[in-house]
């Protein structure tokens, strides 16, 4: 048997990212994307340049399915184009760096400049989306920002193989590269802020226990996250921090950034987060994108849900969510699946 | 004279180490001193990078030391191959590689194509973002005894299931292997889109190609 909703979606997310129990249930915000705009009927290339079909595609999905959250024309690399790298856009899927802005730091580092949100390369397009979804949803819907984690903004802008090279071959020029991507994000997320983001995503597929050391991520990655994340806080929005794979023995760093909520996938387990860093933060996650919610059964989907809510709900401070970015070619019947197990199995006991 | 061991100690050591002067160094030296250069290649750089696929499933080394020795191995091979004498190969094992169209994350194909020309294979790669053409059309002409193939996103993972449609409209599937890879696939993924084979990572996938053909 289904429930009725008795809080807004804005109202039980922000509630949970406080680290509190929502009146009704817990809230649920799979990271649609490029699904949203097939959902809608458009290539993602379109999106791309069209800010209202992407916001359309974002209002019509979250209306159709039901789920708790917008999200920005996130995780397109925006930043690193704005300052110089070049992407690539395949017509119907995601596009991606096709040639860094850094090759080489003698020749290329001088001529970096931090970027002016409302001109430089396609970020007035994502800003004015986020405008647009702020007005439509009045309140009610919490709109999502983007901003790229400083170290995921350096790989996109040195190409990722080079950075992690220069970790070991050159970390003195390397941490200048960190330093004005993470200025440049600073600016850019206070863009975001003021276009009406009532929470931003910053998010990084590069710094988990599978690539870097805990080391690594306290000397090169760190300090520069707390920079980002401390003035993102300051303008009054709700932070969540992503990172993409196994990063069960960072979880207390990740953490000592101040945010108010951590996004992980399912190489970490629920119970061991929620016993660890629980009450201190939110954790979204962390139904797999691939493995369930792309390639599992609608029942698949509802078994996952509600081993997730079982480790994570209580008490609240819980968001159940995608592990990542959802595929395009998801089945809907799997998001219905998703929404439907945190309406009834997710319900809190008054 | 410097001894036999100590020459492929060192190529090991420094392959280790990421240390590209020494490795191209050592190369040199073994090429003076009558070393062969398969055996240098395989019983010192590529030892070497096998201790460092163990020490990434230790947790004790990461994807940066990982590329510092890729690269230091490399600039032994380079220095090393054109010495390998041609008859000391039997018949080789042609492996075509690639990432999938819309896909550029090939740190992990690059340490299979590294490790895999170390192993005496002979190895086409077709780099990353590469079109379901280019693999049928490569296919045709190489004739490769295994096909692999990654991607590291949700979003263009089922890239490879059209590839192996593609292969069997073709008719070239029933003669030919393919093993997949990368972070979002798994050996269910794997079976259902018809592939025979997945690694969890590089040094796995050596092993499991060996396996494939039988060797």
């Amino acid at each position: 048997m289904t429930f009725k909703d008795e809080m807004t979606p804005y109202d039980r997310l922000i509630t949970a990212l406080d680290v509190k129990q929502p009146d009704d249930r817990v809230p649920v915000t799979p990271f649609n994307r490029e699904w949203c705009a097939r959902q809608a009927g458009y290539k993602f290339s379109e999106v791309m340049v069209n800010t209202e079909k992407y916001v359309y595609s974002q209002l019509y999905c979250a209306k159709k399915f039901g789920y708790d959250m917008v999200l920005d024309l996130l995780a397109v690399h925006a930043e690193s184009e704005a300052m110089g790298s070049i992407l690539k856009i395949p017509e119907d899927a995601p596009p991606f760096v096709e040639k860094p802005a850094v090759q080489d730091y003698k020749q290329d580092f001088p001529k970096l400049k931090i970027p002016n949100p409302s001109k430089d390369g396609r970020l007035p397009i994502i800003l004015r989306g986020i405008e647009r979804m702020k007005e439509a949803c009045m309140g009610h819907m919490p709109v999502m920002g983007y901003v790229q984690a400083c170290w995921r903004h350096t790989c996109m802008l040195r190409g990722t193989e080079n950075a992690m090279r220069d970790i070991r071959k050159n970390p003195d020029e390397l941490k200048k590269l960190i330093d004005i991507a993470t200025e440049s994000l600073i600016v850019y997320g206070e863009a975001v802020a003021e276009a009406g983001a009532d929470l931003i995503w910053v998010s990084d597929p590069t710094s988990s226990g599978d690539m870097l050391s805990r080391k690594h991520f306290e000397d090169f990655i760190l300090p520069y996250l707390k920079r980002q994340i401390k003035v993102l806080l300051k303008t009054g929005v709700k932070v969540f921090l992503h990172i993409c794979g196994n990063v069960n023995d960072r979880l207390d760093l990740m953490v000592s950034t101040g945010v108010n909520a951590i996004s992980v996938d399912e190489k970490v387990n629920l119970a061991h987060a929620k016993e660890l860093i629980g009450k201190q933060v939110c954790i979204m996650g962390n139904i797999s994108p691939s493995k369930t919610l792309l390639s599992g059964t609608v029942s698949d989907v509802e078994n996952e849900a509600k081993i997730a809510i079982d480790k994570a709900a209580a008490g609240g401070g819980f968001v159940l969510a995608s592990g990542c970015i959802t595929p395009i070619s998801m089945p809907p019947e799997n998001v219905e699946s998703l929404v439907r197990t945190a309406k009834t199995y997710g319900r809190y006991k008054k | 004279m410097v001894s036999k061991e100590e020459i492929l100690a060192n190529l090991s050591k420094y392959t280790i180490e990421g240390n590209e002067e020494e490795c191209r160094k050592w190369a040199e030296i073994a090429l003076k001193n009558n070393i062969d250069a398969y055996d240098a290649i395989m019983k010192g750089c590529a030892e070497g990078m096998r201790t460092v696929s163990e020490l990434y499933d230790k947790g004790e080394y990461y994807v940066p030391d990982i590329l510092i020795a890729a690269d230091a191995m490399t600039a032994a091979v380079e220095i090393l191959k054109p010495h390998i004498k041609i008859d000391r190969l039997d018949v080789p094992i042609v492996v075509v590689l690639g990432v999938v169209e819309g896909d550029v994350h090939d740190i992990g194909k690059n340490l299979v194509k590294i490790l895999l020309s170390a192993s005496g294979f002979e190895v086409t790669d077709l780099g990353r973002d590469v079109p379901i053409a280019d693999f049928i059309n490569t296919i045709k002409e190489k004739k490769p005894n295994i096909l692999g193939m990654s991607a590291l996103m949700t979003t263009t993972m089922p890239k490879m299931k059209d590839i192996v449609e593609n292969l069997e409209k073709e008719g070239l599937k029933s003669e030919l292997p393919v093993i997949i890879g990368g972070a979002p696939t798994s050996l269910e993924f794997a079976k259902k889109i018809g592939a025979d084979s997945w690694a969890k990572d590089a040094s796995s996938a050596v092993t499991a190609i060996r396996q494939l053909i039988g060797k």
